[in-house]
């Protein structure tokens, strides 16, 4: 427990410290504030013109982070092949799996730092609107927790590309491509009409699922999707660097 | 302390390391010496467990570096080829990380860091950024996380690679030094920096072990045939057959240059383990010829492998 909270705190540093994610997250919290604005903006116009508005919430916030999920996780084990300190790091003595979830939960914090100045919202709205509006804490306690789930997915996504590649261009543009196929794969029953497509798109489609959580019900079979298939992408990732060893 | 039986090592089609055992002896300093591409870096990867070998088994103080690889990676402290660190820290800040890292008790962090910076003279420097130091600075910070949780076991590769002659003897001091409480095995390709350092050298050439033994019997054997280099200022007719006449049947093949004012430059090869210089010396003096130069010509590292691979049987 040591050795991960000392990688921890040194993946956090290096996180804090990078240029990319200072852009990332000022890319991340200009989205998130534009897409509060148009919220608002549309819901001052009428409760009509709000129709389909969590949906495309939804389409807004996860093509965000197929974008910053790969931005945010190139460098990770890249950077460390690229310089040599690979060797360093694996040299001392720790387990793999240490540090895979030490650089998981690094950047993992540094997502949920990034969602941390949009709670901000709620209470600047109360303080602007003439009559305080009724906010439901479970659709926004869902969306969070959506955000999390799937945020924490993408991350491990890129994780997993980093580890393949000591270029973080090849990298990024793998966890990109990872990312756009499971999203596309949400997406194939309404190009190619199967039957029961619909269940598969609603199985598959992370979009389905942000409005699903921001509307505040939590499926517990997506949980356990997302869960199991963040844990499984980093298993995969710690085989692959044991793997490195042996060829 | 360390146990290497037959290990090899093949990344895809090439065999970088090819059935090679050695051992090295608590309190020893063994020198792998070899060419590049010998195969001493993946050597030296093996043994830190940052790679597994194709076959054979590695022991460190009687850990399996597959088996047990956390057990047997605290016994050492490895020093890579190029001193890779994080360039974003601080000096101090990053040999506090690496010494918790590798599992430095928390009170003892601190006072560890003090003494591993003093004893690699990187105190001055403990605030500056690792990313603005002088390659020379950072070897011996590399050099000091290697030591910072008190290994019995230093593997350092290449630990004098890129330094300038001063910093080089610097860096040997230090390694010379550490003899006392640690078991080194270095790597290099700089054949006298090993004689200085080393009790024990393990000569590697195309991945294979061509030779392991103590340095003055190793050297002793690799310098045979002596070369010899003279200038005189004599005809050079007059020179070949004065040298034949000299040194009799310990004259091997000979070469002779005409020089510019008369000079003349003969280089042979000498069988035989009396140093016939005296008698050059001697006898151009008789003949009083002018000598300018009489040296013997340090064989280079190549010439002492070509030696090496067709004398390999010999001298493993």
């Amino acid at each position: 427990m040591r050795v991960f909270l000392t990688l921890w705190k040194r993946e956090l540093a290096a996180t804090f410290l990078s240029p990319t994610a200072g852009i990332v997250a000022v890319v991340f919290l200009v989205v998130c504030g534009a897409t509060f604005w148009a919220l608002i903006a549309s819901l001052a116009s009428g409760p009509e013109a709000s129709a389909g508005l969590v949906e495309v919430g939804g389409w807004l916030f996860v093509l965000t982070m197929s974008v910053v999920a790969p931005l945010l996780t190139m460098r990770l084990f890249a950077e460390e092949y690229r310089s040599g300190t690979y060797e360093t790091l694996m040299t001392a003595p720790v387990t793999t799996a240490a540090v895979v979830a030490a650089k998981f939960f690094g950047i993992l914090t540094f997502y949920l730092a990034l969602l941390l100045p949009t709670l901000a919202y709620g209470p600047l709205l109360r303080q602007c609107a003439l009559t305080p509006p009724d906010v439901d804490p479970a659709t926004v306690m869902g969306m969070y927790f959506g955000a999390v789930l799937i945020g924490g997915f993408f991350l491990s996504l890129g994780l997993a590309a980093s580890a393949l590649t000591r270029s973080h261009l090849a990298a990024g543009l793998t966890a990109f491509a990872w990312i756009a196929l499971f999203l596309l794969a949400g997406l194939i029953p309404y190009v190619w009409p199967v039957p029961g497509g619909d269940r598969w798109a609603t199985w598959l489609s992370p979009i389905v699922h942000m409005a699903d959580f921001a509307r505040g019900i939590v499926d517990s079979r997506f949980v356990v999707f997302y869960l199991i298939n963040t844990l499984w992408v980093l298993f995969v990732t710690e085989r692959l660097l044991e793997f490195r060893r042996w060829v | 302390m360390v146990k290497v039986e037959h290990i090899s090592k093949r990344f895809g089609r090439v065999v970088a390391v090819d059935d090679v055992s050695f051992h090295v002896n608590r309190g020893e300093i063994v020198g792998l010496l070899g060419p590049n591409g010998a195969g001493k870096t993946t050597t030296l990867r093996l043994l830190s467990g940052f790679l597994c070998p194709t076959a054979g088994r590695i022991t460190i103080a009687d850990k399996s570096v597959v088996d047990e690889p956390i057990e047997a990676r605290r016994q050492i402290g490895y020093l890579p080829e190029h001193a890779a660190l994080y360039t974003d820290m601080r000096v101090e800040e990053y040999l506090a990380y690496r010494a918790r890292l590798k599992g430095v008790w928390p009170r003892r962090v601190r006072a560890r860091v003090d003494e591993v910076m003093e004893l690699c003279g990187v105190t001055s420097v403990r605030r500056r950024i690792i990313g603005q130091l002088s390659k020379g600075f950072r070897q011996r910070v590399a050099l000091a996380d290697a030591l910072v949780h008190e290994p019995p076991l230093l593997i350092l590769d290449e630990p004098t690679l890129g330094l300038d002659p001063n910093q080089n003897r610097q860096v040997r001091d230090l390694i010379r030094a550490l003899a006392d409480r640690h078991t080194i095995v270095l790597s290099s390709h700089i054949l006298p920096e090993v004689e200085q350092i080393c009790h024990r050298v393990v000569i590697l050439h195309r991945g294979r072990l061509l030779a392991d033994g103590p340095v003055p019997e190793l050297a002793q054997r690799l310098r045979r045939p002596r070369r010899l280099v003279v200038q005189v200022r004599a005809p050079a007719a007059e020179v070949r057959e004065a040298l034949s006449s000299w040194l009799g049947p310990a004259l091997g093949p000979l070469h002779v240059d005409e020089l510019s004012g008369g000079w003349c430059e003969a280089r042979f090869q000498v069988e035989g383990e009396d140093d016939p210089r005296p008698t050059i010396a001697r006898q151009c003096l008789e003949r009083r010829w002018d000598l300018r130069e009489l040296r013997t010509e340090e064989l280079s590292l190549e010439q002492i492998f070509v030696a090496l691979t067709s004398r390999a049987p010999e001298l493993a």
